[in-house]
């Protein structure tokens, strides 16, 4: 292993059925890019050897001692494949459908994702599969990378995998990704081809290996430097005279002296003081934590508020459209979280329902888990909202019922 | 071991911190005087402008490192907080393994329901090694401490917590995306003051502290930061392991036998 | 403060490990002489029961790392058994090779 340089560390959303070879894709990933330790390498192979079985790259991957047992990763783990000056860390999501929940929470973390797809044709695409992109898109990946698997056992044809391509283009463009942000590759997990070499008996395929592609979107990742003001606050920490209010910029930017607008409030303030990292800095930028020094005290509790410019703000409501990917039921004590507070809520009217596997609408508008509606929720105070493609933060919210979850809510369009 | 981006890993701590304090009614902070949870306290300044805004408790088995007793004094004073100090004790009929694994825990009980603290704050780090993988920025403990790690609720987002039983507590761990070389970088950057067991004596160091019963130190020759990072840049061994590459194999048999394999 | 002084009270140590014995040690450190410390355990380093404790000891040195006393690392008040290496603070470990492989 090289002497360790500064990486940048990208999260990577590995997607797929648990059976098309996720846990052989990463743990080949591992060895061929040098990334696995050797002592963590030869661990796998002593117990594949006690086990009896073949050397599986799958076995480094595993941290739990369980997943070995039934060949089946329980929840999301983590394994950093690095690749020139980025290490990508790929979070690998599990396919079983009862560990859905497991899987958004692990599809939440990265922009960009990669899935795993099996060309054999007694494999091919599932609904399960579907379910995943629908999800992924709702939580914020953009940028797609289908893997297109097993080529090893299907000759390589080049007509197989472009029968998986068709089959699945026509839904991923359907649920929102754009042309030009999507990537169609074949290759074999467990030979190792084409993942990062090209392989001689893939000759056909002219574009490039799946690191490469990898490496290129990774480093295409715009940042949120433009945009308005939009600060989600913690709280407010004792300091000098009426304490700072801390949080996080999300978006835009906030300098010392300017005006800014707390919502859902509706106060007006002046910045007196901007710190970042306990230093005084004029401007605090997209990413930073920020504490402000206001010139007046906000007054009211002043968690999961937005702090914005004067001009260019959000909207204040009570009432919002969500796309809500359901995952239980939905009953008379709901509430949603949204930026750190729990908000009583109550779904009003679900407009229609939604086919994951296809992204149409679905004939019946029931509420069944795995599924997804278009609903009408009422929230029991008035917060800021914004359309989920301008900013996140303000257009996401996580819905419970009890204390089950019941699903997740992005406004969009 | 992959150097990360120290901005970033920074952020991200100093908003967990602030969550836990902010969302919680009584958050705590373990301290160990070791070099995670003092970079912890350290980022903690960074987050409350200069000021730790939580109890701090270090749980003493008595039989730590001098050099430890002296740094928890040291620096509670130099950076003014008060440490409140559990006593475990090696019961004299303690059954099986180590000293350590057994006694904390109870006293960590007692203190967390003496003072009612509803939240804690522990340095652990991701890459070291085994179940610690899994664990979330925020994760729920029921009131025995069991961890259910099947069913970890959604952590979607930025909101880490999840409801919880009115006698358990949730586990903060802001140090979780950090790695050991980007503990010392940090260190290094920031000046943090750390413990002198880390600087190699006699061509031996600690690597990781643990009390003077079970923990080994390593053959090396770094007496500063800078000789660590560069230590750390080339080694290969685990944090945790006193083992050698001989013991390695009886450390896999070991596993396998607790799973029922053999 | 003596360092003859120094084995007369490792003596009373081994024969009372009291707080009170101890504080006493604490006090007399600074200005003692002595510089280091190892910590030997019994039963290769297994600590299991706190009887152990009792068999244990810490060879303490000076600042040209010679051995000078060994005490007990252990406080005993009535029947009660704790480790007692908070009293040693401002000694350092010595991490002496040979010393290392003896033990």
């Amino acid at each position: 292993m090289a002497t360790c340089d500064r990486m940048l560390v990208k999260t990577i959303s590995l997607l797929g059925h648990k059976d098309h070879g996720k846990s052989t894709l990463i743990g080949n990933l591992l060895m061929l890019t040098g990334s696995a330790t050797k002592a963590r390498i030869r661990e796998a192979q002593e117990y594949s050897k006690m086990l009896h079985k073949d050397f599986e790259p799958a076995f480094i991957l595993d941290s739990f001692a369980e997943e070995r047992t039934n060949e089946m990763t329980i929840d999301t783990t983590r394994a950093e494949i690095k690749y020139r000056d980025i290490a990508f860390a790929f979070i690998d999501v599990p396919g079983h459908e009862e560990l859905i929940k497991n899987m958004i929470s692990g599809a939440s973390y990265g922009e960009i994702a990669v899935l795993l797809v099996s060309a054999k044709s007694d494999e091919g695409v599932r609904d399960q599969t579907k379910r995943h992109l629908f999800i992924s898109k709702m939580l914020g990946i953009d940028r797609l990378i289908v893997a297109v698997n097993k080529m090893d056992t299907v000759g390589y044809s080049q007509k197989r995998f472009e029968e998986v391509e068709r089959e699945l283009s026509g839904f991923i463009y359907k649920i929102g990704f754009a042309e030009e942000n999507v990537h169609f590759v074949p290759v074999s997990a467990y030979t190792g081809e084409n993942l990062i070499k090209k392989s001689a008996r893939l000759r056909w395929y002219i574009g490039k290996p799946l690191i490469e592609i990898l490496y290129e979107e990774a480093k295409n990742e715009g940042r949120r430097q433009e945009g308005a003001l939009r600060i989600v606050t913690q709280g407010v920490i004792p300091g000098t005279g009426r304490g700072h209010v801390v949080g996080r910029v999300v978006s835009g930017a906030v300098r010392t002296g300017q005006s800014v607008c707390i919502l859902p409030q509706g106060a007006k303030a002046k910045v007196m003081e901007v710190m970042v990292k306990g230093k005084r800095v004029r401007a605090g930028k997209v990413g930073e934590n920020v504490a402000l020094r206001l010139d007046r005290n906000i007054g009211a509790e002043m968690r999961g508020s937005v702090i914005t410019g004067t001009d260019n703000m959000p909207k204040v409501t009570d009432r919002v459209r969500l796309k809500i990917f359901v995952t239980g039921s939905f009953g008379r004590s709901m509430y949603a979280k949204f930026n750190g507070v729990d908000i009583p809520c109550k779904v009003v009217k679900v407009l229609r329902g939604i086919d994951v596997s296809t992204g149409d609408e679905r004939s019946s508008t029931k509420v069944k888990p795995l599924d997804a509606v278009e609903a009408e929720v009422r929230l029991s105070r008035r917060v800021p909202v914004e359309n989920y493609d301008v900013t996140r933060e303000l257009g996401r919210f996580v819905l419970y019922t009890g204390n089950a979850f019941a699903g997740i809510g992005t406004l969009n369009g | 071991m992959i150097a990360q981006d120290l901005k970033t890993l920074e952020e991200r701590s100093i908003y967990i911190i602030r969550e836990a304090k902010l969302k919680f009614k009584n958050v705590a902070a373990l301290w160990s005087m070791g070099k995670d949870s003092t970079t912890m306290l350290a980022l903690t300044r960074k987050a409350f402008l200069g000021k730790i805004p939580f109890p701090v408790i270090h749980i003493d088995n008595s039989i730590d490192f001098p050099e430890t007793y002296a740094f928890r004094e040291y620096l509670s004073k130099k950076w003014n907080f008060k440490v409140i100090v559990g006593h475990s004790e090696i019961k004299p009929d303690l059954v099986g393994s180590a000293c350590c694994g057994k006694n904390k825990p109870e006293t960590l009980k007692k203190i967390m329901k003496e003072y009612g603290f509803d939240a804690l704050i522990v340095s652990i780090r991701r890459d070291e090694h085994g179940i610690r993988a899994k664990e979330r920025y925020m994760s729920p403990r029921d009131k025995d401490f069991r961890w259910e790690y099947k069913n970890q609720p959604a952590e979607l987002w930025d909101d880490y917590s999840s409801k919880l039983d009115a006698k358990g507590h949730i586990r903060v761990h802001p140090l979780l995306d950090w790695n050991e070389i980007d503990i010392w970088r940090y260190i290094k950057q920031e000046h943090i003051p750390v413990n002198p067991l880390y600087f190699s004596r006699n061509g031996f160091r600690y690597r990781s502290l643990g009390c003077t019963h079970c923990t080994v130190a390593l053959k090396s020759d770094a007496k500063t930061v800078d000789d660590i990072i560069k230590e750390l840049e080339v080694t290969k061994q685990e944090e945790r392991s006193g083992r050698s590459m001989d013991k390695e194999r009886e450390y896999v048999m070991q596993r396998l036998r607790a799973l029922g394999y053999m | 403060m003596a360092k003859a002084n120094v084995k007369e009270i490792a003596d009373m140590l081994w024969k009372k490990p009291s707080r009170e014995n101890w504080l006493i040690f604490a006090k007399a450190l600074p200005k003692s002489g002595l510089k280091y410390y190892k910590i030997v355990y019994s039963n290769g380093g297994k600590l299991r029961k706190a009887q152990e404790l009792v068999k244990s000891y810490a060879q303490l040195y000076d600042a040209g790392e010679r051995p000078v006393i060994r005490i007990p690392i252990f406080e005993k008040d009535g029947s009660r058994i704790v480790g007692a290496t908070y009293y040693m603070k401002g000694l350092l470990t010595i991490n002496k090779v040979d010393e290392w492989i003896k033990s």
